[in-house]
């Protein structure tokens, strides 16, 4: 037959190419080995696929293999959605990279501590990298621009990332289109200017005919603003509910919504639905289902006049651009407000921004010392300063040189800590998803007051046992860790019997015993409230 | 036996225009991804918000982005053939083995073995993932393509064993008796009687196999860390991942990971569609 | 059913032990890669587990925990509407089918089914993604269909009668954000629901009728319809049947798309979640490995029973 030799000549290719694919998993596997390799290799891996930054981590890798011929760094860049399930499981498994992006509040508690070592040790020495400049003396905490207290853990008593970025919060918009709507190019610097200008962007659209958003919105830029906002009008309870005026957030926001401190009817929470819903309304439409690069890709295609994001969107959304890109800090309303002035103090400070950009050192390193030196390279004064050249991005390290477009993303440290959002600091992931998940009730068509009555009543309804669920959690997770440092004690304990005169060692002890008793007085003091509340805030019992 | 295909003229139908419509309706709709594939890959980011539904002009065609995606693409295709076409073949030599033994003998413990076979198929596999991946780890199998291989196979048995099972004791019994005559022993008779006349069954198994196998990115996901070891399902939600989507280079990179399929698929078309047929009958 | 060619008896196995060599390789792969993880599951499942090598023993906490967990409930809820949509999803299958098998020509016959095969042959996630952006309110097929046919205004005005607050002038319809456009978005998805397999397999069983009974019918005075229910669906209900029991399976046990489509909390108002999404959340994004075994466990269960109930009731002709 005709067909029989193109069916045999198409069954041959077909195994010409099995094999040759055959071939190519067996020299993959045979090169993969570590035995087979020479060269010690550095893998670290993250979830920045913004563009420019893949670039730039290779460019310094590409330096530090120069300074360093023997030594191999890889690059392992992972999409943010999968990161999560993906790093766990590799980290489960045995097979993590050297050095894992510990950002984004995916690695709980439990997880550093298991997975994660310790660099309290590392961190006090000075940074190699830094001879010549002028800390060359300074331990090499000291050069970050927070002093490391952001990668600091109360709980694990030590140092567990390294970061290397820092992310503001800033809304950019479309200078050309701006001009167009406005005449001027100034940004709004007043809340209510904002709101204003939200209409004005609506009104001047719908009367051209053509569909534009002041707000370009998804699932990852909302929280810019909603969060945000958010939290401006409970800056008084966070005040009120906290156990320790700090700037660093902890669970007092949780723990008083269980003792009725606080719940959805209390004045701030409406102000704060009902800012939320302000905004809100001239997100783009859809949002919930929105990924960032569709709200990326409808501000640069002019359908969103502006884009709430952080200082890492700037390179990619300028590479991309056809417009010129103009930046402002979101302005809050003032305490002179007349819906929202009561609940504020004032406008919001960056002094309490966590860096960014941490990268943690796995405990199943194969090569945790060159591992630990490629990020002292990377966090040296030249090379920071040369990363935010090269990705557009701020540096975590102090005093860096950063080039001059950055300047508008530099933090601003005048003003108040914000108060708590929904997610509790991102530390409530059950009650978080509570909020999210209905959030569409907020933003609905109709009348303010409605959309915000139905917020509530399903707020009231599922937040609290979502909240005490993450919060048993956590208390289990807290437990487990006491436990776990409940050997660490014995041993300082231990050796500083053995070495009286060692006084680095009886500090520590008493260090770490003191962090201990105050971890353990926090916990227990959660474990009494959670049952003190049990009978008003469980789910009625199952029929 | 026939099919309507020679209708004696008194019984004619009215024509069939109506049934070519509706077929080619269905038709069309599903493979209006196929055509999207192809003209948006020819396309830029600006032309395609320009005009996502037709072609451009031949003028315009940015062929950069079949380059693009082929050199990114080839590698997770490779990977992929190598896992289906390995575990295909080997899925299929054991679960032919044992519906051997299953269909022509009643040995003891054949029935413990065969429920144990057939509690399978329930199993949700979900929560066996992480004792898998514990066992992989300890078996140093983690981030390699023979865990795929390995796991695609044990879970393919209890399907195919089911199939082949109730093909072979099918088959008639003089076949095995004339073979025994003649002195062939078990791995023989399975040789030279079974295999010969079940190939197209095996046809449609080893097509099925194929393409599941092909198609499988959950456990890819969780056990590959190098991007030289991805395979298409794993490379392609990488892909969806990014943040600035160049649709063109997208729409050309699934073109080509659908290519090789559509290739194999050019050459053995008849077997492909008479195996699906025929062997269904037995399914 | 054949008489076997080998006696059930010691001394027959002792005989014939060469036998027992052919179905060793699949039982050991078998017995290492399906029954230890699912043994491990059923073991981790009493355990507080958060995957590595510490665990705590906590006897049925995760059990109590499933029957009073909401989540859980809701999902099979979920899942069960989906087996629903599946159920519905089948019939364009079988109606293709007969469309094909009642065509004159053979070639056109021919060439459909060759038509047919090859949107199979696009990869599954190729066809998903390709959906989400067929779903997409801005830039999708979808809502440009609908705002171009009229069809959306429609749907504004229904929604103003029926007051479900979903439809709006002006506003992009949200499929995958609006929690109760999620159910619907899973309905339409992968339209028109023609599975290539199951349209050959119906197809092959087709074939099996001769004309005669065609014509017993015409003389009869049956019109098209009365054809398909008293001569083709007989045929091919023992495969219906087998793709049903299939199908249903793998719909509980389903969460790859809803997990693609919908991302891992199961979209807005958690409505895609499906018990098996809900398995994947505890364990990779919450880190509770002993939760996740015990849902597993729970499914399986209710797999079990229902395939108990399937092979009691509805009996597969050979």
């Amino acid at each position: 037959m005709k067909r029989r030799p193109l069916v045999w000549a198409g069954l041959a290719a077909f195994a010409l190419i099995y094999a040759v694919a055959t071939v190519r998993v067996l020299i993959l596997s045979a090169t993969a080995s570590p035995v087979a390799n020479a060269k010690v290799t550095v893998r670290f891996a993250h979830f920045y696929l913004e563009p420019g930054l893949r670039e730039a981590y290779a460019q310094i890798a590409a330096d530090y293999m120069h300074l360093h011929p023997g030594v191999r760094v890889e690059q392992i860049a992972v999409p943010q959605r999968i990161f999560n399930a993906w790093a766990k499981t590799q980290l489960i498994g045995g097979t993590a990279p050297d050095l894992v992006l510990v950002d984004g509040g995916q690695f709980t508690l439990e997880d550093l501590a298991r997975h994660f070592t310790p660099l309290h040790e590392w961190v006090e020495a000075p940074n190699p990298y830094n001879s010549g400049t002028d800390v060359a003396d300074l331990p090499w905490r000291e050069t970050f621009i927070d002093g490391l207290t952001g990668s600091y853990d109360s709980r694990l008593l030590s140092y567990y990332s390294i970061p290397t970025s820092l992310f503001t919060n800033r809304v950019f918009f479309n200078r050309a289109l701006w001009r167009e709507i406005f005449g001027t190019e100034t940004p709004p610097s007043d809340y209510e200017d904002f709101l204003a200008a939200c209409e004005r962007i609506e009104a001047w659209g719908a009367a051209r005919g053509r569909p534009l958003v002041p707000l370009a919105g998804s699932v990852y830029n909302a929280p810019f603003l909603i969060d945000f906002l958010f939290g401006t009008q409970t800056q008084r309870r966070q005040f009120e509910v906290a156990w320790s005026a700090h700037l660093r957030a902890d669970l007092s926001p949780s723990v008083a919504l269980l003792q009725g401190r606080w719940d959805f009817s209390d004045p701030a929470l409406q102000a704060a639905f009902r800012i939320v819903r302000d905004v809100g309304r001239h997100i783009q439409p859809g949002f919930l289902q929105l990924q960032r690069d569709d709200a990326n890709f409808a501000f640069l295609q002019g359908r969103a006049v502006m884009l709430a994001s952080g200082a890492h969107e700037a390179a990619s959304l300028r590479a991309q651009a056809e417009f010129p890109l103009g930046v402002f800090a979101l302005p809050v309303p003032g305490t002179d407000h007349p819906r929202y002035g009561a609940q504020i103090f004032g406008p919001v400070t960056e002094a309490n921004i966590r860096p960014a950009g941490a990268f943690g050192l796995t405990r199943t390193s194969r090569e945790p010392v060159q591992a630990v030196d490629f990020l002292r390279y990377l966090t040296s004064q030249a090379t920071a300063a040369r990363f935010a050249a090269l990705s557009g991005w701020l540096t975590a390290v102090a005093d860096a040189q950063i080039p001059a477009a950055l300047d508008p993303f530099r933090p601003v440290t005048a003003g108040y800590a914000n108060g708590f959002d929904l997610s509790i600091r991102r530390r409530h992931p059950d009650a978080k998803r509570v909020a999210d998940t209905n959030l569409h009730l907020l933003i609905a068509a109709g009348s303010d007051d409605a959309a915000v009555a139905a917020y509530t009543a399903a707020l009231a309804r599922d937040y609290p046992p979502a909240l005490r669920l993450d919060l048993e959690n956590r208390v289990a997770n807290t437990r487990r860790n006491v436990m776990r440092q409940d050997g660490n004690l014995a041993a300082y304990r231990w050796m500083s019997q053995a070495a009286p005169d060692d006084t680095v060692l009886k500090r520590r002890f008493n260090e770490v015993a003191e962090q201990i008793d105050g971890n353990e007085a926090e916990n227990y003091f959660i474990m009494h409230e959670l049952a003190r509340t049990a009978a008003a805030t469980q789910p009625p019992a199952r029929p | 036996m026939n099919t309507s295909g020679s209708t004696p003229a008194a019984f004619r139908r009215p024509s069939d225009w109506t049934k070519h419509l509706f077929i080619l309706l269905l038709l069309g709709i599903e493979l209006l991804p196929l055509y999207m594939m192809v003209q948006v890959s020819l396309k830029d980011n600006a032309a395609f918000i320009r005009n996502p539904w037709l072609p451009s002009s031949p003028a315009d065609w940015q062929w950069e982005n079949w380059v693009h995606a082929a050199r990114l693409v080839l590698p997770y295709v490779s990977n992929s053939l190598f896992v289906a076409v390995t575990g295909t073949m080997l899925t299929l030599a054991l679960a032919l083995a044992g519906a051997y033994f299953f269909a022509r003998s009643r040995l003891p413990f054949s029935r413990l073995l065969w429920a144990a076979f057939m509690v399978l198929m329930m199993l949700p596999g979900i929560a066996n993932i992480v004792p898998l991946f514990s066992l992989l780890k300890e078996m140093s199998l983690l981030n390699t393509l023979y865990a795929l291989v390995l796991v695609g196979v044990a879970g393919g048995q209890a399907f195919n064993l089911f199939v082949l099972r109730g093909f072979i004791e099918d088959l008639p019994r003089d076949l095995f008796e004339a073979a025994e005559i003649d002195g062939a022993g078990h791995f023989q008779q399975l040789v030279h009687v079974v295999v010969p006349m079940s190939a197209s069954i095996l046809g449609t198994l080893a097509i099925l196999a194929f393409l599941n196998k092909w198609n499988e990115f959950l456990l890819p996901l969780i056990i590959l860390r190098d991007r030289e070891l991805f395979t298409i399902g794993v490379g392609l939600i990488y892909l969806d991942g990014e943040y600035v989507k160049q649709w063109g280079q997208i729409m050309a990179a699934y073109l080509f990971a659908a290519l090789p399929l559509l290739i194999l698929f050019a050459f053995t078309m008849r077997l492909f569609v008479r195996g699906l047929s025929q062997g269904a009958i037995k399914g | 059913m054949k008489p076997p060619a080998s006696r059930s008896s010691p001394a027959a196995a002792f005989r014939e032990w060469r036998l027992y060599l052919f179905v060793l390789p699949s039982l050991f792969l078998v017995a290492l890669f399906a029954y230890f993880p699912a043994a491990s599951a059923i073991y981790h499942s009493l355990f507080d587990w958060q995957g590595g090598e510490a665990k705590q023993y906590v006897a049925w906490a995760n059990f109590n925990r499933a029957w009073s967990d909401r989540v859980l409930w809701d999902s099979f809820v979920t899942v069960a509407f989906l087996v629903g949509f599946n159920l519905v999803k089948m019939l364009p299958s079988i109606a293709l089918a007969v469309v094909i098998h009642r065509l004159r020509s053979e070639r056109w016959q021919y060439l459909y089914r060759v038509l047919l095969v090859v949107p199979m042959l696009v990869p599954g996630l190729v066809t998903l993604f390709i959906w989400k952006f067929y779903l997409d309110p801005n830039l999708g097929l979808l809502n440009r269909l609908l705002d171009a046919t009229g069809l959306k205004a429609a749907l504004v005005g229904l929604d103003r009668l029926a007051g479900w607050g979903v439809f709006a002038e002006g506003v992009p319809i949200g499929w995958l954000s609006q929690p109760q456009l999620v159910l619907p978005s899973l309905f339409l998805w992968g339209f028109p629901w023609i599975g290539a397999v199951g349209v050959l397999i119906y197809l092959a069983g087709l074939q099996a009728i001769g004309t005669e009974v065609y014509e017993a019918a015409e003389l009869d005075g049956i019109g098209p319809v009365g054809k398909f229910f008293y001569i083709e669906l007989p045929l091919i209900l023992t495969q219906v049947r087998l793709n049903l029991t299939l199908l249903i399976i793998s719909t509980l046990q389903g969460y790859g798309l809803q997990l693609l489509l919908l991302g891992d909390t199961g979209g807005p108002g958690g409505r895609g979640m499906t018990p098996g999404l809900w398995m994947y959340n505890r364990a990779f994004i919450a880190g509770e490995f002993g939760y996740a075994c015990a849902i597993g466990l729970i499914l399986f269960g209710f797999i079990l029973a229902l395939s108990l109930v399937n092979n009691r009731y509805v009996r597969t002709r050979r």
